[in-house]
């Protein structure tokens, strides 16, 4: 019986086990038409080893000042959005809040009435590192076996 | 089998992924000191394009410095890295194409033909590479170039690894036959 395509790729990759790659040996002495095929597939594998990859600048300070420059806008995110719904929470707090109360403090609504009016208090408490705020795309994720 | 590289110093690419989600960037220059080339040359052989494997390069390590809270080390750092270039490789893809591969040609490391021969080698074996359906081509980058097993495909891909046998199957298929004439050579 001869042998699947698939192992002789197998044997190119140095993917088989010692027994394997032996038995493997002897059928490809024995089997034309698989040496055949193993003489195709080790030309093209050599071949393609030919197809080299240009070494490439050293990107590596490009990459650092990419990745500092975007830690350092994405840190103010959550400080920036925090003031902004704050700021727009205390006109709200403005309208919310009983007479009484707005009379008297005109200017004067507490930081603590903007957040319990709107229930802010994990989102100002919040101490996430940054890095979690903004995860990666799910595809970036090695995942299960989609097949 | 462990797929971290092996190590010239003590650190292994999981603990910097660890200390590059403190925020420690002389973890992240370590990692990009460790894997740039291979990642620009899986990007360079995906596209054809220099320009666009340093962009895709620098895309892939800013994505791992985002990603660096979310690794897990039970998942070998090989194959999360390489997941990231596949994926940005595919998205560049299906983008309106700069469609035309470099004019330059890397040189060639055999030296058995002359230099006019070695070139239009290396433009045939790229034409034929640029040729393959996507998929086969990703498959025969991680298995030819960075010897890969199936298994290691199929993880850094999300592949099963049928579909990986299949696909190396018919890209070297495809690429004996366009590459027939340079057989030997």
């Amino acid at each position: 019986m001869c042998i699947d395509d698939t192992i002789l790729i197998r044997l190119l990759n140095g993917e088989l086990d010692e027994p394997q790659r032996r038995q493997v040996l002897l059928h490809l002495e024995a089997c034309a038409n698989c040496a055949g095929k193993w003489e195709q597939l080790r030309s093209t594998w050599d071949l393609l080893g030919q197809f080299e990859a240009p070494p490439g600048a050293d990107l590596k300070q490009r990459i650092l000042a990419e990745a500092r420059r975007t830690s350092g806008s994405r840190r103010w995110l959550p400080i920036a959005a925090s003031i902004l719904i704050a700021a727009g929470a205390g006109v709200v707090a403005g309208i919310l809040v009983p007479p009484a109360q707005t009379k008297a403090a005109a200017g004067q609504v507490t930081d603590q009435q903007v957040v319990d009016a709107l229930g802010l208090e994990n989102l100002v408490a919040d101490q996430t590192p940054f890095l979690e705020l903004f995860p990666s795309d799910a595809a970036d994720q090695p995942q299960e076996d989609r097949s | 089998m462990d797929m971290d590289l092996p190590q010239t110093d003590s650190t292994t690419d999981a603990q910097l992924m660890r200390r590059l989600a403190h925020g420690d960037m002389r973890a992240l220059g370590t990692l990009v000191d460790r894997h740039q080339q291979s990642i620009h040359a899986i990007a360079y052989r995906m596209t054809g394009r220099e320009d666009l494997a340093d962009d895709l390069t620098q895309d892939t390590f800013i994505r791992l410095y985002r990603s660096a809270g979310h690794y897990r080390p039970a998942a070998a750092f090989r194959t999360f890295l390489y997941r990231i270039v596949v994926n940005l490789c595919i998205d560049a893809s299906r983008r309106p194409r700069l469609a035309e591969l470099s004019e330059e040609i890397p040189a060639a490391a055999d030296e058995s033909l002359d230099p006019l021969m070695r070139q239009e080698r290396q433009r045939a074996i790229q034409r034929a590479m640029a040729e393959l359906p996507e998929r086969q081509r990703i498959a025969i980058i991680l298995h030819r170039f960075e010897r890969m097993t199936h298994e290691q495909i199929a993880q850094s891909t999300g592949w099963s690894r049928s579909a990986v046998e299949s696909l190396l199957t018919r890209a070297y298929e495809q690429l004996r036959q366009k590459l027939a004439e340079w057989a030997g050579t």
